[in-house]
């Protein structure tokens, strides 16, 4: 017997940001074997290119309205999809030009680099788009073996190669979850599509394989979003992965995989029965998360560690708003969160490479309004922004989302933001002030304790839970600021601004993203 | 965008935005004088997207000369519609003109005058930010950016008055000047509530629509509204008891006196007073405390004035005085006149402030009237200037501040009633005006020369070691006037062509508004005040407006003829008047204790309370129980989410898988 196998319909207009995505990768593999600095600069500049030809195709694609399947019944391009992938477009093209003049990006290899940052966003742009169940699992795994692997990219770093290979073990732990729960829902439902399993659901006799399966598919979702207390892979892995890496990962994944669980809960999932159990669920992570995230970002010693627990905590609020299925708040606050990020990384970044015998600890901030007054105003903006201040987007993000816990009764949960806002606010401002304040001569007072390369801050990255040094650091040479990353950082920071000052369009166009996603069924 | 007047109004207001955040940026990269020229550049443009606006709204019918102005809805809830708009109609037009107008004069002569300065950069991008802020008053289309505006002028003064900021009697000033409007702005943000609560919207022209129907059955709540609004009036306005920081906000540069603290910051508790007129005619009761402490007011202050001997108190009580009568105009219904006075006003004080700062400067910093004398030969122009000043500020015809103050008292003539007593009030104290402001004509410029002004004479300016007038500390040049080189009139330009401009609208700028002859601005603000019934009934008859006339120049001609008396031709004979009146003098002198009184009945038993609070609730409850108790439990999760961080891989896929055992047992167990 021969199985015909039916070819899908594949509408590549729509397909274009994600065709972009996976084109550029293939480009700049092979263009970065060139030898020397033409090399370097191909690959680059194809993924530049690559993530921008997506974002515009995506904005186009945002423009015409366009809501369609795209192959097959498995891949749905909307506008919450388009969201999603402007966003991880955005930081791609972030973690791209961090990347590209960095110490420790040639040992990896340019092209090498920018392709699995640019196969990673491929993998976010499928998962956020996937209409079926299989599509999602290929999406998880097409963003996250990439991302294995360019954590442990800077192989010369201990700290690297650590952080790659704990992200491995664990991020398996966490797709087999995931898998599990979908392998569930297929058993329960006999069905791939979410639009076919959303109509059978709700049965009654059908709860005994749906709710394992919806709680498996939190879990395992809920560790890729970082939710505590599913967490504890964050700060190490943040800490450890090259800065470009982390810039990218911690928005893009998280937006990837916000959007695609709104899909699966919401679309999928929302009948009232199974709703009813993955709402206490969600809220009782989200609250977990917000007080761990917050409370554990204190007194952090290095940039990258600190935000590895604020995004913790941020994972917690943009949650919180899953939960009730405000999508319009969540993505407003999930804007504003990755201008927010990636602008305070490319700060991180542009240190890096000036004090590179500091990295990314917060001493290296100290005294840089005096020598970079631009990379102080970035920092600050950025690191506002996160902590949610008025003028900044974060401000109307957060208030989006407190406003509808309060409207879906769950006010207990927007006090807990507040506190929570309130916490972070000791772990945002003090790199702020060491930004503006002025070191004297004789200023190294006692809070300034010397800071050596060598020391293990507590809980920092180890393999086997013994102590390990960091052997085999070589301190590289400070180069000046690289202006792509100002460049990166000043749009960023601007759209910060923009946000805290006129949240309209902000709020809008979330609200239009939210109702393209229930417009699906 | 809505319409060109609009538009306009907009780029007016973000001018001086611009100039102030551009120096504020580049102070280490501008030299020289390029601070001050981009700052008056700035205001020069302002200004003349001031006159555009006015050309544009003249252009309009008349019945739709109020456009607002939206730039976008700031927070629009339930219950709450917060818009970014400008309200542009006459009133407001005629308050951006005397703002960016009498502004860009006096940047122009801060130009020269505070060229020696160290802080030179620093001043002019505050100057810009306190335009700005003052626009954003008197724009703003509803009492949130009313708020804003009043809060950031607020602002921008304390910064200005505490400018020489390592000067104690300067910071001290600031502060004081600072917590007084504060509580005024609280009034204003408690007022404004209340017309909210009932009105249920913070736009001016919604809510003048909805007033009477909203507050029909809520008298009381208007009127509190109103007085409370009226105490902001107050506190910007410096009218009794909320005026005592104005002649301490002396401290700050000459020019600044001349542009906040006589100008336009101050007058902002008159425009309140005529912005929200369809208010205030809805209840008797806030109209009338208007009236009354306006005239309380002028009258205490023309009286303060009289024996003070620091040059630039004296004008700072007449300003007082001034606003004074112009807070009893717009209180008794006379807008017109109000807000005429208070444009001559803008015009003559502002030209004496100049005219003194020009006095101070030959004086090398010298404030003290009494070490002055016969200065008149060696400052003909400052002289000249300072004489059309206090012509005007008199209330001499043909000067500018006669017809404005005769038709504010005309009106109340008008009126009638018990505003008959407050006229002849305010005629007493205008001959008072004409008393101290030739007192200090004749003390500053006539008389013999004295040793000190004898140098001045001869071509030189005084120096002195740098010191503090007031208490007369030794400090450096970087702090206080004027730095090392002293500027006068003479020698510069710009204070020259600022101090003639000011000067010719000092003489001229009555003729727009001359009883029965013309009426320009009471036709202009004609759409601002059409719907007033009580603007008609202060519109002075023939017969009245010759008696007030005839009254005013009397009193004034009087006033001139006592000080000349007593100060010009039997100078010294005062001490004699001054021995028989100790009391009295005694009494002025020290302002009338209101300082003091101020402090014993809200300084000390707040500060009292302060200490008793701080020593038990404080320190026992809120430091260590809610604050450390609180900061306590946030430092204990944190240690123990550290602790779990041990950094071991199994250990956290063990807690990876328990927490997806618990959660899935939670969905086949307890659901």
């Amino acid at each position: 017997m021969i199985a015909v196998v039916k070819t899908p319909t594949f509408d590549w207009e729509a397909l274009a940001p994600i065709v972009a995505l996976g084109g550029g990768m293939v480009v700049a593999l092979v263009l970065g074997l060139l030898p020397g600095r033409g090399g370097r600069f191909l690959a680059v500049l194809s993924g530049v290119i690559a993530t921008g030809i997506a974002i515009g195709a995506a904005v186009l694609l945002w423009n015409h309205g366009v809501q369609r399947e795209a192959i097959a019944r498995s891949v749905v391009i909307d506008r919450a999809s388009l969201a999603a992938i402007v966003i991880a477009s955005g930081s791609a093209l972030t973690g791209i030009l961090l990347a590209a003049r960095a110490h420790g990006t040639e040992d990896a290899g340019h092209g090498e680099t920018t392709a699995l940052i640019l196969a990673s966003a491929f993998g976010m742009a499928i998962l956020a788009s996937a209409n079926d169940l299989v599509t999602i699992f290929l999406g998880l795994e097409m963003l996250s073996i990439p991302l294995y692997v360019l954590c442990a990219s800077h192989v010369d770093r201990t700290a690297s190669l650590e952080s790659g290979l704990k992200y491995l073990i664990l991020g398996s732990v966490g797709s087999a979850t995931a898998l599990m729960g979908l392998a569930l829902l297929y058993g329960a439902t006999g069905s791939m599509y979410l639009p076919d399993i959303a109509r059978t659901a709700g049965d009654s006799d059908l709860q005994g394989l749906i709710y394992p399966g919806v709680a498996l598919l939190i879990a395992g979702f809920g560790f890729k979003l970082s939710l505590a207390p599913l967490h504890q892979w964050t700060p190490d892995v943040y800490d450890g992965a090259p800065t470009a890496v982390t810039a990218f990962m911690s928005v893009a994944t998280k937006t990837a995989a916000l959007v695609v669980t709104a899909r699966l809960l919401l679309v999928g999932l929302g009948a009232e029965d199974v709703r009813d159990l993955w709402e206490p669920i969600l809220l009782t992570l989200a609250a977990a998360s917000i007080i761990i995230g917050n409370v554990g970002a204190l007194g952090q010693p290095g940039m990258k560690r600190l935000m590895g627990y604020s995004s913790i905590a941020q994972a917690g609020y943009l949650v919180a708003a899953l939960a009730v299925g405000a999508v319009g708040a969540l993505l407003a606050y999930l804007a504003a969160y990755a201008v927010s990020t990636l602008t305070v990384f490319a700060v991180v970044s542009a240190r890096e490479s000036e004090r590179p015998e500091l990295g990314d600890d917060i001493s290296a901030l100290d005294g840089l309004a005096k020598e970079r007054p631009l990379l102080a105003w970035l920092g600050t903006l950025g690191l506002f922004g996160l902590a949610g201040l008025p003028l900044t987007a974060g401000f109307f993000g957060k208030v989006a989302v407190a406003g509808a816990l309060v409207n879906a009764d769950k006010a207990w949960l927007a006090v807990l933001i507040l506190i929570g806002s309130i916490i972070s606010l000791a772990y945002y401002a003090p790199p702020v002030i060491r930004m503006w304040r002025t070191v004297g001569p004789d200023a190294e007072e006692a809070s300034d304790e010397p800071i050596s390369v060598t020391s293990t801050p507590s809980g920092a990255p180890n393999l086997a839970g013994g102590a390990t040094g960091s052997a085999g650091v070589v301190a590289p040479v400070p180069t000046g600021l690289r202006w792509e990353v100002a460049l990166i950082g000043t749009v960023a920071a601007a759209l910060v601004l923009a946000g805290g000052l006129y949240p309209d369009p902000l709020l809008n166009l979330a609200t239009e993203a939210s109702a393209a996603l229930f417009g699906v069924q | 965008m809505t319409s060109t007047v609009g538009t306009l109004a907009w780029l007016v207001l973000l001018a001086p935005l611009f100039g102030a955040i551009s120096i504020g940026l580049l102070f280490k990269q501008l030299s020289g004088r390029a601070a001050g020229a981009l700052a008056t550049t700035v205001l020069f443009t302002s200004f003349a997207l001031s006159v555009a606006t006015l050309v544009a709204l003249q252009s309009e019918p008349e019945e739709s000369r109020q456009v607002t102005a939206n730039l976008w809805d700031y927070a629009v809830t339930a219950g709450l519609d917060v818009k970014l708009s400008l309200l542009v109609d006459p009133l407001s037009v005629i308050m951006m003109l005397v703002v960016t107008g009498v502004s860009s004069l006096i940047h122009l002569y801060a130009t020269a005058y505070m060229v020696s300065d160290e802080g030179y950069n620093r001043f002019f991008s505050y100057l810009n930010l306190f335009v700005f802020s003052m626009l954003v008053l008197v724009l703003g289309g509803n009492l949130v950016l009313l708020i804003v505006g009043w809060g950031l002028v607020g602002m921008a003064s304390y910064l200005l008055i505490s400018f020489w900021y390592r000067r104690k009697t300067a910071t001290k000033a600031g502060i004081k000047a600072f917590l007084i409007n504060v509580f005024g702005d609280v009034g204003i943000v408690l007022g404004s509530f209340l017309l909210l609560r009932h009105a249920g919207t913070v736009d001016y022209l919604e809510l003048f629509a909805k007033a009477e129907g909203a507050f029909a059955a809520h008298p009381h709540d208007l009127t509190w509204g109103l007085v409370l609004i009226l105490l902001g009036a107050f506190a910007k306005s410096a009218q009794f008891p909320l005026h005592t920081w104005l002649p301490d906000a002396m401290e700050g540069p000459t020019p600044v006196s001349a542009l906040i603290h006589a100008a336009t910051m101050v007058t902002a508790g008159v425009y309140l007073i005529a912005r929200l007129h369809p208010l205030f005619e809805l209840s008797d009761v806030a109209a009338t405390v208007g009236v009354v402490i306006g005239t309380i007011t002028l009258v205490m202050a023309a009286t303060m004035a009289i024996v003070q001997t620091d040059l630039k108190r004296i004008i700072a009580y007449s300003t007082m005085s001034q606003i004074g009568y112009m807070v009893v105009a717009v209180s008794a219904g006379a807008y017109t006149a109000g807000i005429f006075h208070l444009m001559t006003h803008a015009f003559f004080k502002a030209l004496l402030f100049m005219a003194a700062g020009s006095v101070i400067g030959a004086m090398g910093g010298v404030q003290d009237i009494d070490r002055m004398g016969g200065l008149r030969k060696a400052l003909p122009f400052t002289f000249a200037c300072f004489m059309i000043g206090s012509l005007a500020l008199a209330g001499l015809p043909p000067f500018s501040g006669f017809f404005s103050k005769d038709e504010i008292l005309g009106g109340l003539l008008e009126r009638g009633d018990w505003y008959t007593i407050i006229a002849a009030i305010g005629y007493l104290a205008a001959l008072l005006t004409a008393c101290y402001s030739f007192r200090a004509i004749y003390k500053v410029f006539y008389g013999d020369l004295n040793e000190e002004t004898q140098q001045i004479a001869d071509g030189h300016h005084l120096h002195f070691a740098p010191a503090n007038p007031s208490t007369g500390e030794a400090e450096d040049y970087e702090v206080g006037f004027p730095g090392k080189e002293h500027h006068t009139a003479e020698e510069n330009l710009p204070m020259k062509v600022a101090m003639g401009t000011l000067a010719f609208l000092a003489v001229v700028a009555g003729l727009l508004q001359i009883p029965h002859v013309t009426h320009v601005v009471g036709d202009f603000l004609h759409p601002t005040f059409h719907a007033s019934e009580l603007l008609e009934q202060t519109e002075a008859s023939t017969s009245t407006a010759l008696l007030g006339m005839g009254l005013g120049t009397l009193a004034a001609l009087l006033g001139i003829g006592i000080a000349t008396q007593l100060w010009l031709k039997k100078p010294g004979s005062t001490a004699g008047i001054q021995a028989k009146l100790q009391s009295l003098h005694t009494l002025l002198s020290n302002k009338y204790y209101v300082d003091e009184a101020i402090d014993l009945i809200i300084v000390r038993p707040f500060r009292w309370a302060g200490a008793v609070f701080e020593r038990h609730t404080e320190r026992l409850v809120t430091q260590t129980a809610v604050v450390g108790g609180s900061s306590g439990v946030v430092r204990i999760a944190s240690a123990l989410v550290r602790a779990a961080q041990t950094g071991s891989v199994r250990i956290y896929a063990a807690v990876v898988s328990s927490s997806t055992a618990a959660i899935l047992l939670y969905a086949l167990v307890v659901r």
